[in-house]
């Protein structure tokens, strides 16, 4: 199936593994420095300047430029999401219902999203000029004195695209069955070795 | 005015190296696409080509992750090296960096602050060999992401462990292709000893596509056969081609050592090789 969705939303337990997705509206960029960030003030109970609730988050940081009035996003590809497993559960205890990113989540990691019913979709790594093209504007930045990759953007996006439903609120992950795969292959693989 | 001209040079290289794709490997990429059978590789395989094309187009960077910058050099016959080229390629970086753009990538790495010019605490690398057989310098410009750069592998293994490299290669690649953006182009050095042997898994990588090596191409061959028969695919979600090419780069190595080292080069190979007669 091919869906376009709106986000921020509520619901995303109708998308599938294997889906196609196109995003319209906002998303939040966050990579490890704002996870750290975002966790330790969780921990303190203060709430952080952007709202989570129901939001899109993409695992990516931008090549940026200041412009009359605010920034150009260049080249905005997803940058590796495993990175963030450990503070996985922060942005989806805020209320994020879409995650997107490159590589996917491992076991047990990928179980959260079944827990939160959230979603993750995969968009190719390095497409950074296509995934620029869809965005509309820069809405806001927060945290810059993380650095332009590791800073939270608030962008808005029309027609962000093509995404593959990689890890669904089921809890199916198709990383983890093409995983097993590559397995069973080196399973055989040792086997006519030792013959 | 020799050093003027390098500096320029030095940009240009930085400038076609992050912003087009060298050919063979769009080429392999656009093979990769026409013969593909699964139906997510193939529109993934798609989206990247169409993303080469408009980066050299629009003169934008080929992927966002613009890399830590390196130089290696291959000095030969009547040519001039000296100190000044280290300066020139890090003064070509910085202004490049603002230019381009790319983005800022280098930090300090204990209290991860942002020089926010692509240089800084001995950065940029610059690595030279010499050869005697080469008339001239040879400048090659490399691009790496942190993707393809975390995925970095060197173990010493035992000299009776050898039988052992192909399923070495193989675990590896099942492990990390999917965080290392595939098609991956695999560089794996053998021998030598352990620093230099990382960079000949480097070196491997840089080298063209579908070139093979006079004493172990065939080793090269069933290595790319096999990993393309894990299924990982473009981006680790399922396809026929997990790697576009494996190259193996070797070297003598010690009596009671065996290094092996391993890089996963993501499909964004970029490279851009500057000739010149006698340094600038």
């Amino acid at each position: 199936m091919e869906y376009h969705i709106s986000v921020p939303t509520k619901d995303v337990s109708h998308l599938k593994v294997g889906d196609i997705v196109w995003i319209n509206g906002e998303m939040y960029t966050l990579r490890d420095m704002a996870h750290r960030r975002l966790r330790s003030l969780q921990e303190r109970n203060i709430a952080p300047p952007f709202d989570l609730e129901g939001a899109c988050i993409y695992h990516a940081g931008p090549i940026a430029w200041k412009v009359e009035g605010g920034w150009m996003i260049c080249s905005i590809g997803p940058t590796t999401s495993g990175r963030m497993s450990a503070l996985l559960e922060a942005t989806l205890s805020a209320g994020a219902k879409l995650i997107v990113g490159k590589g996917g989540f491992e076991p047990p990691f990928d179980d959260l999203f079944r827990e939160y019913s959230s979603t993750y979709l995969s968009f190719v790594g390095g497409a950074g000029v296509i995934a620029a093209s869809s965005v509309v504007k820069v809405k806001d930045v927060y945290w810059m004195d993380l650095g332009i990759p590791e800073a939270v953007w608030h962008i808005e996006v029309k027609n962000f695209g093509p995404c593959i439903v990689s890890i669904d609120a089921m809890g199916e992950n198709l990383y983890t069955t093409v995983h097993e795969r590559a397995r069973n292959f080196m399973k055989d693989y040792n086997k006519k070795r030792k013959v | 005015m020799k050093q003027n001209k390098l500096y320029l040079q030095l940009r240009k290289g930085i400038r076609e190296a992050e912003c087009s794709l060298p050919s063979d490997v769009e080429r392999a990429l656009r093979e990769a696409w026409e013969r593909e059978s699964i139906e997510y590789a193939k529109l993934q395989l798609g989206v990247i080509l169409e993303n080469v094309e408009r980066a050299r187009k629009e003169m934008k960077p080929v992927c966002q992750d613009t890399g830590l910058l390196s130089l290696y050099i291959k000095a030969g016959l009547n040519c001039e090296i000296c100190g000044y080229i280290k300066r020139l390629f890090r003064e070509a970086v910085i202004e490049e960096s603002s230019k381009i753009p790319l983005r800022p990538n280098v930090v300090e790495p204990f209290t991860r602050v942002n020089s926010n010019s692509n240089v800084g605490w001995g950065l940029p690398h610059i690595s030279v060999d010499f050869d005697e057989s080469y008339d001239g310098m040879e400048m090659v410009v490399v691009p790496r992401g942190a993707g393809s750069m975390n995925s970095s592998f060197l173990g010493m293994f035992s000299p009776n462990e050898i039988d052992e490299l192909k399923r070495v290669v193989l675990e590896h690649v099942i492990n990390r292709a999917r965080y290392t953006c595939p098609p991956l182009i695999v560089g794996i050095g053998v021998g030598g000893s352990p620093e230099q042997s990382l960079l000949l898994s480097e070196l491997a990588v840089l080298r063209d596509i579908g070139s093979r090596d006079n004493k172990y191409g065939s080793l090269e061959d069933s290595l790319l056969s096999e990993i393309n028969q894990l299924g990982i695919g473009v981006m680790g979600l399922g396809g026929d081609t997990t790697a576009l090419d494996v190259h193996i780069e070797w070297r003598g190595t010690h009596t009671a050592s065996l290094p092996i080292s391993i890089t996963l080069q993501c499909w964004a190979l970029r490279k851009y090789a500057i000739k010149t007669s006698c340094g600038g």
